[in-house]
């Protein structure tokens, strides 16, 4: 089963997006630095990253994971996507979701990276 | 007697003027027994005889005259012809004799001299005093040398000096007067006179002791005394203790030395009690090598000395406002700022201090003192500043008693600034110096407070700049973590619309896509605010990396 590491600090968004994935092996963390830690623990397929997230931002964070492993595909999930989406992309995310989205959009996404 | 034992010829003749006796000495001349010799009495004085000229003294012996011849002494003669005065002798009235100067002096001459009145010669303003002194010669006492005015017959006017004394002359009483011209000496001493009133020196004239023996005009017109007050007076009673010691030191020097002592600078007190500063030289007054007294000429050289001062004051106040100007574009910190513009306007004057206001006109902090006092806006001139927004100069004198500051402030002069921009009052700038501040001064003072007020209000607004971009900052903040705890909850509700919701399912996801709208518009003005947030940053850093 493919692993995907989803990174939110929402709770209740953390729950409904592990239950749109439930077809997949879902990590969760709440922080950037938790996120690192699962990562190089799990090493995931994709990593869905929210960019504001306390401690560690969701930017620094993917910076230091594709470091770590560069070809990880990593898909931005933020609210404010015309302030940080693009700080994302930078940062070597490979696509920004913008909140809202849709179950089927949020599915769509992923299947294209794994 | 035997006249052939006397050295000078002698005839004596009878009352028909027959030789009856002579001497050899007389025969040795030509004259012998029964010759006549006849002369007249009134032009007796002389004879020539063989080319010789003598003197002829009658005396009269047993109806007979015995005539002594005694020749003229070339010398004499010759010397009182060369006499370079002029010699007269007179009876009282009629002039028996003059020589060829006191000709030359009258302008005609000798035998033109001899019979006329002495008293012609006398001008009339000096007719008493020439009588008087006439009466008193002939009654055999002495009179002193004097100045008297003579006018010759061409009209002209001229000083004579005039010494005289009784002699006794072809055996009668006369007068003696040796004449010098004396207009010379007197167009001298005229011209001295006018120099020694006229001249832009005040000159004194001291004796040894250092009293008053003459002063001039300008003298009088510095000190405020007239002549009268100061001739007899010392010189000590005009200067403060410690410069009369120094004057009198000078004096001494030149008394020592016997000469001259120039550039020397004193301040000594009108009678108004005004202090002048004078500059000028000593001479000694020396007669026969020895020091009579001195003559002192000194010109009023304060006004020339204040020019000085200011001259250098203004200097230094240029140097204290570059400094200041420089301060004012370089510092951002107003409190830097204003100890700096106090460190500098107290090394120009005697000392200073600033108060700032707030819009309120509430006094915020105050620079220059140890610690603030309302009582020391009680200062005099300080609220007319304020009120008129306008420089108030009060000097020393002017200083009120009920000031609380009186004791220290009253012999200063106080001068007030208002720090005005733009009609607002935004502090003030207090100086207190003892000495007065010019106008060119107090002009380069006012721009110093415009510019200090510009400064001020400078600073202010850059604060006040800053503090709106926080603002701003922190407002821009706030709206995008807003934007996105809206978009949280959104995506939660379309996530469990998604997944749980039936037949609702649309209308929840159109409402949800109608807030949605909503943010984007929101979005829209922030990236704006975000892109004016960007422009103020630039701003600030540019003057930051300016500064």
């Amino acid at each position: 089963m493919k692993k995907i590491l989803l990174v939110e600090d929402e709770p209740d968004l953390l729950e409904i997006f592990g239950y749109m994935l439930s077809d997949y092996e879902v990590i969760k963390a709440s922080d950037g630095r938790d996120a690192i830690r699962l990562f190089k623990e799990h090493l995931p397929d994709i990593v869905l990253m929210d960019v504001e997230i306390p401690g560690i931002d969701g930017v620094e964070a993917t910076r230091r994971i594709l470091e770590y492993k560069p070809d990880t595909k990593v898909i931005a999930i933020t609210a404010f996507a015309s302030r940080r989406g693009k700080e994302m992309l930078d940062a070597g995310a490979v696509e920004v979701l913008k909140k809202p989205f849709r179950m089927q959009e949020l599915l769509d996404t992923v299947r294209k990276y794994l | 007697m035997d006249i052939n034992k006397l050295p000078d010829p002698v005839i004596i003749i009878n009352r028909d003027n027959k030789i009856v006796g002579l001497n050899d000495k007389a025969r040795e001349l030509g004259f012998d027994f029964g010759m006549d010799f006849v002369i007249s009495e009134s032009e007796d004085e002389e004879i020539e005889v063989g080319g010789e000229i003598y003197s002829v003294r009658f005396s009269d012996l047993n109806g007979e005259r015995i005539v002594v011849l005694r020749k003229e002494s070339d010398f004499h003669r010759t010397l009182i012809e060369l006499f370079p005065d002029g010699i007269i002798i007179h009876d009282g009235q009629k002039i028996l004799f003059a020589n060829r100067r006191a000709a030359e002096v009258a302008g005609i001459p000798p035998e033109r001299l001899i019979g006329t009145s002495v008293m012609d010669f006398v001008h009339p303003d000096y007719m008493e005093f020439a009588f008087e002194r006439i009466k008193k010669m002939l009654q055999g006492e002495m009179v002193p040398p004097a100045l008297e005015k003579f006018v010759l017959p061409d009209g002209r006017e001229i000083y004579v000096e005039v010494s005289g004394s009784h002699v006794v002359f072809k055996n009668k009483s006369a007068i003696l007067l040796i004449i010098r011209d004396a207009s010379e000496k007197m167009e001298m001493e005229r011209r001295y006179r006018e120099f020694f009133e006229n001249t832009l020196d005040m000159i004194v004239v001291t004796d040894l002791e250092g009293n008053f023996i003459e002063v001039n005009r300008e003298f009088e017109m510095n000190s405020g005394y007239r002549r009268e007050e100061l001739i007899g007076r010392n010189f000590k009673e005009f200067f403060p203790e410690d410069e009369a010691e120094y004057v009198f030191k000078v004096y001494n020097k030149a008394f020592r030395e016997k000469s001259p002592v120039y550039g020397i600078e004193f301040r000594f007190k009108t009678k108004y009690g005004v202090e002048k500063l004078v500059e000028g030289n000593i001479r000694p007054l020396i007669e026969n090598n020895k020091v009579k007294g001195f003559i002192a000429n000194f010109k009023d050289v304060s006004e020339r000395k204040r020019l000085e001062e200011e001259l250098l004051r203004t200097n230094r106040l240029l140097k204290t406002i570059n400094t200041i100007n420089e301060a004012i574009v370089r510092l951002k910190n107003l409190d830097e700022l204003l100890k700096i513009v106090i460190r500098e306007v107290s090394q120009y004057c005697s000392f200073s201090w600033i108060a700032l206001f707030d819009e309120g006109k509430e006094k915020v902090k105050i620079y220059g003192v140890d610690r603030f006092d309302e009582k020391l806006f009680e200062c005099v001139g300080i609220d007319e500043a304020l009120k008129e927004k306008r420089a108030v100069i009060k000097l020393s004198g002017e200083h009120p008693e009920y000031c609380v500051n009186f004791l220290e402030h009253k012999n200063l002069n106080t001068y007030v600034f208002p720090l005005t921009h733009l009609n607002r009052v935004l502090g003030i700038l207090v100086m207190y110096s003892n000495f007065k501040i010019s106008e060119e001064e107090i002009r380069l003072l006012q721009t110093l407070a415009d510019n200090v007020a510009l400064a001020i209000h400078t600073i202010k607004l850059e604060g006040a700049r800053k503090k709106s971009l926080k603002q701003i900052e922190r407002n821009i903040e706030q709206f995008a973590i807003l934007a996105d705890k809206i978009r949280n909850p959104l995506a939660i509700i379309t996530g469990y619309a998604d997944i749980f919701a039936g037949k609702e399912k649309d209308k929840i996801l159109e409402q949800v896509r109608k807030i949605e709208e909503i943010i984007e518009q929101l979005e829209a003005g922030w990236l704006e605010s975000e892109d004016i947030r960007r422009l103020l940053r630039g701003f600030s850093y540019e003057e930051d990396t300016a500064g």
